[in-house]
């Protein structure tokens, strides 16, 4: 008995077989940008009562590359998921409470924050849970590098700690501080790498004034508000002459007071990719990683510069780490 | 009596010092070879000190954790707080590993282990699966410390991994319990799933420490390991690696 099958038919199998592709494939769900399987560890981080062994884990978007505002989707896109530890690291530089705008501690380029799908703190934070109680409400901010000046020792060299007795009960029976010291300055991030941080709101950058004026001096003449009256509000962490703090939370377009729209116009103007000049910092944060520059690559898969030559991401020179009790 | 003989009393002394001194280091390295993650480990007093001029490391790890001292171990107290320093692989130039104790009337001596082919410009040691619990660790010169590739800095140290690549990842590397333990948590919380709250970390595809030197309290190398030309050598006083790095001599 023959198998031959006419021209007909075998047209009719071919666009048959062709159709079901199509149509399996527009059935099947899409694979995610990255899977939190290659995040995830056999050691839990998990929460009795639940299922998920990792229902304590927590889901932080990457910074999308380009000069843009944009970064992943927290639901589908490329994303880090950390057991937080509950521990507050605080990097300090410069003078805190100095008014000079000529020592200049760092610059930092192209940094953004992500206010997408807040839902704490007028909706420009996240409420991020650490690994066994508390949370906090967190901003994530990103950028491109972070260079310390080489005179930065001369007022107030970066200083990075991380005291454990910061976090939440339960915290370690014995309270130590982790401390990490460079000389003088230290490189965060730089080409084909993104950093990202999330910080406290009370966390504060300090920027010359002019920095302000110079990207909003038109809607704040506008405004017709005195000069004290403009840093009151805009350098919510205080002011010294020129030398203005501004809180993370207000760099994140939270703006208050009776000229909402004005202060965040000029805000956005700061968060979108600003180069700035950092005169002293304070920067409270629970979570730092780095990327590389095009987020659809998994950063566990496939991190900055790839696996075998991987790009620097932190650069400490003459450093000195210690940990002791408190 | 020529004063240029041998001093047989004294090197007949130096000598006992000597072969204790190195079986208290050795049996401290067997017994940290079997125990080094283990939260019940105990330990040496902390007096040795390390230095290379170089240390490569893939998939590495630093985590704060607590370790017990060997006297303490006995009465169940005294709880240390170290920094955990893991890594899956790593590839030194040179190494020097020291210890130096105050042997009564003979003063200090110095016990030096050291590896290298002294060529600048080769990683010739390597070693899989290391930890080093350190309480001071100092990296002179630029770049220093380099971490490249993914960094994260703020896990627990229990969601730290010391192994390269994709999962599966090793569990729990760095051995800080995860369920609630009083010698090493003030409290319980989340039914008694701690999950390494208020111990923090910081993980990095690769590290580079370069002119690194600092104080160990113990190290464990769990897989293969190649230390070429390797030397114990007794010193009378101290000769630590630490002292001759802070000089600015490093083992290469």
């Amino acid at each position: 008995m023959s198998h031959d099958l006419t021209v007909g038919k075998q047209r009719l199998v071919v666009i048959t077989a062709l159709a079901l592709l199509i149509m399996s494939s527009a059935l099947w769900p899409s694979a995610d940008a990255n899977s939190q399987n290659d995040s995830y560890q056999p050691f839990r981080c998990d929460q009795p009562g639940s299922s998920d062994p990792q229902q304590r884990r927590q889901v932080v978007p990457l910074k999308n590359g380009g000069d843009n505002g944009t970064f992943q989707s927290r639901l589908f896109g490329t994303r880090m998921f950390p057991c937080l530890s509950g521990t507050r690291w605080v990097l300090t530089a410069g003078e805190p409470n100095g008014s000079s705008t000529t020592n200049v501690a760092a610059d930092v380029h192209g940094i953004y924050t992500n206010t997408s799908g807040g839902n704490c703190d007028s909706n420009k934070g996240y409420t991020y849970y650490y690994a066994a109680t508390g949370n906090m409400c967190l901003f994530q901010i990103a950028f491109s590098d972070l260079v310390f000046r080489s005179n930065v020792a001369s007022f107030g060299a970066p200083v990075l700690t991380a005291r454990s007795s910061t976090a939440p009960a339960p915290t370690a029976k014995v309270p130590h501080a982790l401390r990490i010291a460079p000389d003088g300055p230290f490189t965060v991030g730089g080409p084909g790498v993104k950093t990202n941080l999330l910080t406290t709101g009370d966390s504060w950058v300090a920027i010359p004034w002019r920095t302000v004026t110079n990207l909003a001096g038109i809607l704040i003449i506008a405004a017709g508000l005195t000069t004290t009256a403009q840093k009151n509000t805009i350098c919510t962490a205080g002011w010294n002459g020129d030398v203005c703090r501004l809180k993370i939370r207000t760099l994140a377009g939270d703006g208050t007071g009776g000229w909402n729209d004005l202060v965040t116009a000029i805000l956005s103007g700061l968060a979108a990719g600003g180069d700035y000049n950092i005169l002293s910092a304070n920067l409270e944060f629970y979570y730092l990683f780095t990327h590389d520059d095009n987020a659809a690559n998994d950063p566990y898969v496939y991190p900055p510069g790839g696996t075998t030559n991987p790009l620097n991401s932190i650069q400490l020179p003459n450093t000195t780490i210690t940990v002791t009790a408190e | 009596m020529s004063t240029y003989g041998t001093r047989w009393r004294r090197m007949i002394a130096a000598t006992t010092v000597g072969f204790a001194l190195l079986g208290s280091m050795v049996a401290t390295m067997a017994s940290s070879a079997s125990a080094v993650f283990s939260p019940t480990l105990t330990i040496n007093n902390g007096s040795s000190t390390f230095s290379s001029t170089n240390i490569h490391a893939a998939d590495a790890a630093f985590g704060t954790a607590l370790v017990q001292t060997q006297a303490s171990a006995s009465s169940g107290g005294d709880w240390t707080p170290v920094l955990r320093a893991g890594f899956a692989s790593a590839t030194m130039n040179g190494f020097c590993l020291s210890r130096v104790e105050e042997v009564g009337p003979l003063g200090r001596y110095t016990i030096r282990l050291t590896s290298g082919d002294d060529d600048p410009s080769t990683n010739e040691i390597s070693a899989e699966m290391a930890a080093f619990d350190i309480s001071q660790l100092r990296a002179a010169g630029a770049p220093g410390i380099n971490l490249q590739g993914t960094a994260q800095i703020g896990l627990a140290t229990t969601d730290l991994t010391t192994n390269p690549g994709t999962a599966p990842y090793a569990a729990n590397p760095m051995g800080v319990p995860q369920a609630f333990d009083p010698s090493w948590y003030l409290s319980s919380g989340n039914g008694g799933h701690n999950n390494g709250q208020g111990f923090t970390g910081i993980d990095a595809t690769v590290a580079d420490l370069n002119s690194v030197y600092g104080d160990v309290r113990q190290a464990q190398i769990e897989g293969k390991v190649t230390l070429p030309n390797l030397e114990i050598d007794l010193l009378p006083g101290d000769q630590s690696c630490k002292a001759a790095a802070q000089a600015g001599k490093f083992p290469n």
